[in-house]
């Protein structure tokens, strides 16, 4: 007894933040997954090859198109896609099951926040995820694609920021949807709206300066831009001084909007579901 | 002449060996290597129209095997089989034609479908012509009290209502051969009676023949008459299901109930009755003792007779094993199927 | 011999129509569901569709394809896509059946197990792809002021349904894998099936790997590109390959319909 009290550290051999622990265990049962993972990066990939041929073709007529050169576009691509892969297809089908299966009571009878429970999950899957795709889309960048080195120290510090936020906003958007499988068991069909509302609007497919007609103020100015057009254009070096400012606060305001709503929003979602009985 | 009719009929499955991680997978893929297993190893069965057999044996014995390789599902890897003259693997949709499946776990309904417009699909598929489908039908929502379920698509069925709309879906193309695989499993006590009762009547107006697997003893009782049983791919009992208690049911158990309280019985005991047989004693409290013997090397009268001036007996009770308690016997290892000479002892000491 | 057939094939084609009917009025009785499958279906392809237009709005062409070219392409492999959804998707429950022993089921009944497995599901999404598909085609051939005439009616019609059965038995060859590796959950037939995103743009675009891989390995490239060349009267030096179209379809489905039956036996433990 006097023993535990004198070397407090020894009593709680290891004892790990809670979230924490819970992100360890997503990152581990991540690697069981590992073949679906690399097969949904090479999924990926598809696209990447179909936009980077179609652009390849497109500059050997022009030198520029919008403010974008070969170079800066075919480091965008790859850049776009590794980064909205980092909360892939499976990761938002996991959470949507959850859901729908009823699995999600085992997360409510613990005396756990749902909303942090679920950010460290798709985290810890994400840290796997998203080393494995980086680390391929790193080899393809510098080996096969030949893309641009971020635009100065500053931007890369700016960066890896600006990917962090990113992260927690796709998270939180997919959390969102992933909230409607109360009320819907077709979490496919949710699953594949959302992904193509995110390559839309976040600019993954194309640049958001090039989108046509109304989609390209509503892009400019949604929360989806911080996944990926933001920390690219970053990277890139594309908006400086006032415009990176602006850039990088209103990334930051969303953020802390989709928090708050996604935060009082899974509580009220839980309570319409019990009322109807589900 | 025989409905289902096995000779030496044999399956081996080809396992692949694989070491563990990344390694050994790689490892597998240059040179795979494989064990053989024989999970049904030489059966012979013959089993007439009409009869019904119950199937049995512990986990892993091959029972499921052999109903596959009975329905076509599987190849064997070697002896004949014969379902009504039918080669089941070699003429699968002729052979699919003369009977009917039931498996206990897994629906043939669709899941999102009437049962209604399951049935009339299953008409269809099995061909049955409109008359013959009609009378058929009538018959069984009769029987099985289907009318209030036939509106309802299988996934909103409780388990009991999907057994018995299962069950009338495997007899829609009237089969002279029904297979139940585990049929009352997740059943409940009420509901299993009512379905042993519907299987009855079904056979009694049809003539089927029956192969029934399970592990409730209550199926194998109350359904059939003769039992097979199979352990490690081979037959080690085949015969009318009374006489399993019969061959290995030796081993007795007298229960004592003392007037006073007597805390050293079994010395008592073993002075009593001396070196007449080896008998195993357990004394639960100082009031009672239970004694196990084998009954054909001691009989309870002899024993009665001993012990009856030695101790202050007030009450006695002689326990015959069930049928229950020979088969888990059986199935644990602690009974031998060679039954009498070799291992009685081995069976009473343990 | 030979009538005895043609009853079997009529049969056999009742009972496809029953059952994938069935299926298709089961799913849309979830209407809410119904619906979000088909936005989400469309929506998916829509967001190729804005590529589409953004790109084209800043290039009139890209190697020699305008824009209503490379959306006729789009439309033709959607239609493909969504009428397999529709009518034979059924093969994507393969391993899930093998896995819970429900495939044994497919073999107790006096039907071709394939019939069976294509008809255990139907994707009521895919109207869906069919439908804007259908739009995005139509619109494109008509800015193109194609010349319709009934030769080229029948050619589309001929693309249509080698579309469908190329697009249907390549997914048959990914998920056939399920007989030798029932355990692993592997992405591997939606890899395969993805592969036929590169078929909603002119080949010529690609390096010689992938449009190797589109011609001769999983030939998406009949669902759409070579049987347009023709439709659209492309100057190609591999325009005379549109003609092989029915050919292609027919290797590939004899191939799928080998490696099933290979898959079959295996399951049912042929030679052990």
């Amino acid at each position: 007894m006097s023993a535990a009290t004198s070397t407090p550290v020894v009593t709680s051999p290891g004892r790990r933040p809670r979230y924490l622990a819970i992100a360890v265990t997503a990152a581990q049962q991540a690697v069981a997954y590992r073949i679906n993972t690399v097969a949904g990066i090479i999924g990926n990939f598809f696209w990447i090859a179909i936009l980077y041929y179609l652009w390849r073709a497109a500059f050997a007529e022009t030198t520029r198109i919008g403010s974008f050169t070969w170079s800066e576009m075919r480091t965008y691509i790859l850049l776009a896609f590794g980064l909205n892969a980092l909360i892939g297809f499976p990761t938002a089908s996991r959470m949507m099951y959850a859901i729908r299966t009823g699995d999600i009571v085992i997360d409510m009878v613990r005396p756990l926040n749902y909303l942090r429970t679920q950010l460290a999950q798709v985290a810890g899957a994400a840290v796997l995820e998203g080393v494995t795709s980086f680390t391929i889309i790193l080899a393809l960048g510098i080996g096969v694609v030949q893309i641009l080195p971020p635009a100065s120290p500053f931007a890369a510090v700016l960066f890896v920021i600006s990917v962090a936020m990113g992260f927690v906003t796709k998270f939180l958007f997919v959390f969102l949807v992933a909230l409607l499988c109360f009320w819907t068991i077709n979490a496919v069909g949710l699953n594949w709206a959302q992904l193509a509302v995110v390559n839309v609007l976040s600019g993954t497919l194309v640049p958001i300066e090039l989108l046509p007609g109304w989609l390209r103020p509503v892009a400019e100015w949604s929360p989806l831009r911080g996944i990926v057009a933001t920390p690219v254009g970053v990277y890139l070096g594309q908006d400086t001084g006032w415009d990176l400012t602006l850039m990088l606060g209103l990334q930051a305001s969303w953020l802390v909007l989709l928090w708050t709503a996604a935060d009082r929003a899974w509580p009220r979602a839980f309570r319409a579901v019990e009322i109807q009985g589900g | 002449m025989p409905i289902i009719e096995a000779r030496g009929l044999t399956k081996r499955f080809r396992r692949p060996v694989k070491p563990p991680g990344l390694g050994g997978a790689l490892r597998h893929l240059v040179r795979p290597r494989y064990e053989d297993l024989t999970a049904v190893d030489g059966i012979d069965l013959s089993i007439e129209p009409g009869e019904r057999v119950a199937y049995v044996g512990p986990n892993g014995a091959g029972k499921s095997t052999t109903v596959k390789l009975l329905t076509g599902i599987l190849v064997p890897s070697d002896g004949e089989v014969r379902v009504r003259g039918i080669v089941p693997f070699a003429n699968r949709i002729a052979n699919a034609r003369n009977i009917g499946v039931v498996f206990g776990q897994r629906t043939q309904l669709w899941w999102d479908i009437p049962v209604r417009e399951a049935f009339r699909l299953l008409g269809d598929i099995y061909e049955v012509p409109d008359d013959a489908y009609r009378a058929t039908v009538g018959e069984l929502v009769e029987v099985l009290d289907l009318a209030p379920l036939l509106p309802v698509p299988a996934r909103q069925l409780s388990l009991g209502q999907r057994m018995r709309c299962d069950l009338a879906a495997s007899l829609i193309h009237s089969p002279p051969v029904l297979y139940l695989d585990e049929p009352t499993i997740g059943l409940d006590v009420a509901v299993k009676a009512r379905f042993r009762e519907f299987i009855r009547t079904m056979h009694a107006r049809r003539g089927l023949t029956v192969l029934l697997t399970s592990h409730d003893l209550g199926d194998i009782e109350e359904l059939c008459e003769r039992m097979v049983m199979i352990d490690r791919g081979r037959i080690v009992y085949d015969g009318p299901f009374a006489e399993l208690t019969r061959r290995f049911g030796y081993e007795r158990s007298l229960h004592l109930l003392f007037s006073a309280p007597l805390p050293e019985a079994e010395r008592v005991i073993h002075r009593a009755i001396g070196e007449r047989a080896p008998v195993i004693i357990v004394q639960p409290d100082e009031t009672s003792v239970t004694l196990t013997f084998d009954g054909r090397e001691t009989s309870a009268g002899e024993l009665i007779r001993d012990l009856a001036t030695a101790l202050p007996v007030a009450d006695l009770r002689i326990e015959e094993p069930t049928a229950e308690s020979i088969i888990r016997k059986l199935y644990e290892g602690t009974l031998s199927f060679d039954g009498a000479d070799r291992s009685d002892r081995q069976a009473i000491r343990t | 011999m030979l009538t005895l057939d043609l009853h079997r094939l009529r049969f056999y084609a009742r009972i496809y129509a029953k059952l994938i009917l069935l299926q298709l009025r089961a799913a849309v009785e979830y209407r809410a569901d119904f619906w979000i499958g088909v936005v989400g279906a469309v929506l998916m392809n829509g967001a190729g569709l804005v590529f589409i237009a953004a790109f084209f709005s800043r290039i009139p062409a890209v190697a020699g394809w305008s824009a209503w070219e490379v959306a006729t392409l789009y439309g033709l492999t959607m239609i493909a896509y969504g009428l397999r959804e529709m009518l034979c998707d059924g093969i994507w429950t393969l391993r899930v059946q093998i896995n819970r022993g429900e495939f044994d089921r497919l073999l107790v009944r006096p039907l071709s197990p394939a019939l069976q497995i294509v008809t255990s599901l139907a994707s009521i999404h895919g109207v869906g792809n069919v439908l804007l598909g259908l739009v995005v085609f139509l619109t494109a051939t008509h800015r193109l002021e194609l010349d319709w005439t009934v030769a080229k009616v029948l050619w589309v019609l001929m693309t249509v349904v080698c579309g469908l059965i190329m697009v249907t038995a390549i997914s048959f060859l990914a998920n056939v894998i399920g007989f030798w590796e029932p355990g692993t959950q592997s992405s591997f037939p939606f890899m395969v099936s993805n592969v036929v995103e590169f078929a909603k743009f002119p080949l010529e675009l690609y390096g010689w790997g992938i449009r190797f891989l589109v011609t001769a390995v999983l030939p998406y490239g009949f669902v759409s590109y070579y049987p347009s060349l023709i439709l659209l009267d492309k100057e190609n030096p591999l325009r005379w390959l549109g003609y092989a179209t029915p050919l292609a379809t027919a290797a590939v489905t004899f191939v799928t319909a080998w490696v099933w039956r290979k898959g079959l036996a295996r399951y049912q433990g042929v030679g052990h």
